[in-house]
């Protein structure tokens, strides 16, 4: 049965909201705004990498505040472009999405320094979507952050 | 005449899946999903080509099936998709243009190349597919410009 008027407004305004959340997420992490970052995210948010020797991962605010501090503490300065973002709701104020990273090193005259990709769960909180987690996945580093 | 919300809202919602068509595209080719790239097109979809002169055009779910299967085993491309302008043209049927950067993962993501589509849309039940889609690479390094991109020439 097709959607009614008032579904489909409402996916577009979840799928808005949704890809709201990783455009923010590079704002915040050109800005170095960490609590703006760490606000993206559900009180029991989660960030996750993989793909680097071992994997990290911090969980709730006060766990991912000290993690995103620590993001420019490296040589490398990460300013971030993202792109290809899929999504896929879920129903229930749930979905899931990737997205694509480019990263640039600020510390470095803006060099390429490599790409990997988001998994994310998104979670309807009130009105606004949080991130429920993110996980990223190195495609290629030339370096790390933090 | 002013637009009423109904209409407002269904363009809204055909303008969404349609700039998710490229988005998806580049997901199924970073993470190899030919099974889910040629689920993008229509039954009878179109991919075309267009690099150093010369045109490679495969039509249907099989001939798709075959040249992305051996297209992304020959570059292992990894897009990104931007300025995705979009066409409605009413009926069920949109025409768009999008451009693509193109990095190596068998090279340390080395830049590839990059280009655009000419694009052509189609609803096809609830589903806008790709009706047809036309690569004009505008500059691609070695690996592609010597021809080993491994789609069939027709």
């Amino acid at each position: 049965m097709p959607k009614s008027i008032e579904q489909l407004a409402g996916d577009l305004a979840d799928r808005e909201g949704i890809r709201e959340l990783p455009l923010r997420y590079c704002d915040c992490v050109w800005r170095n705004d960490m609590t703006g970052i760490v606000d993206l995210f559900a009180n029991d948010g989660e960030f996750v990498t993989k793909g680097f020797k071992r994997e990290h991962r911090a969980s709730g605010r006060d766990s991912l505040l000290k993690l995103y501090n620590g993001l420019t503490q490296g040589d490398l300065t990460p300013r971030p472009y993202i792109h290809n973002h899929v999504i896929d709701l879920a129903g229930g104020g749930r979905a899931t999405g990737r997205c694509y990273v480019e990263l640039r090193n600020l510390r470095n005259n803006m060099e390429w320094v490599g790409s990997g990709y988001y998994e994310d769960e998104y979670v309807k909180i009130g009105d606004s979507w949080k991130f429920k987690s993110r996980t990223f996945y190195t495609a290629y580093m030339s370096m790390n952050p933090g | 005449m002013a637009k009423t919300t109904e209409q407002i809202v269904t363009e809204l919602a055909d303008r969404e899946a349609i700039r998710e068509l490229p988005q998806r595209y580049c997901d199924c080719v970073w993470r190899g999903d030919v099974d889910g790239l040629v689920g993008l097109f229509a039954d009878d979809g179109v991919f075309t080509i267009i690099n150093n002169g010369k045109e490679i055009t495969n039509k249907g779910a099989a001939a798709l099936q075959k040249t992305y299967k051996a297209g992304l085993a020959t570059l292992t491309p990894r897009p990104y998709i931007h300025n995705h302008v979009i066409d409605l043209k009413g009926n069920g049927h949109a025409s768009g243009r999008c451009y693509v950067e193109l990095r190596d993962a068998s090279n340390n993501l080395s830049w590839l190349g990059t280009g655009y589509y000419h694009d052509e849309y189609v609803k096809v039940g609830d589903s806008w597919k790709f009706h047809s889609r036309r690569a004009q690479m505008v500059h691609m390094e070695p690996k592609l410009a010597t021809g080993t991109a491994g789609p069939q020439e027709k």
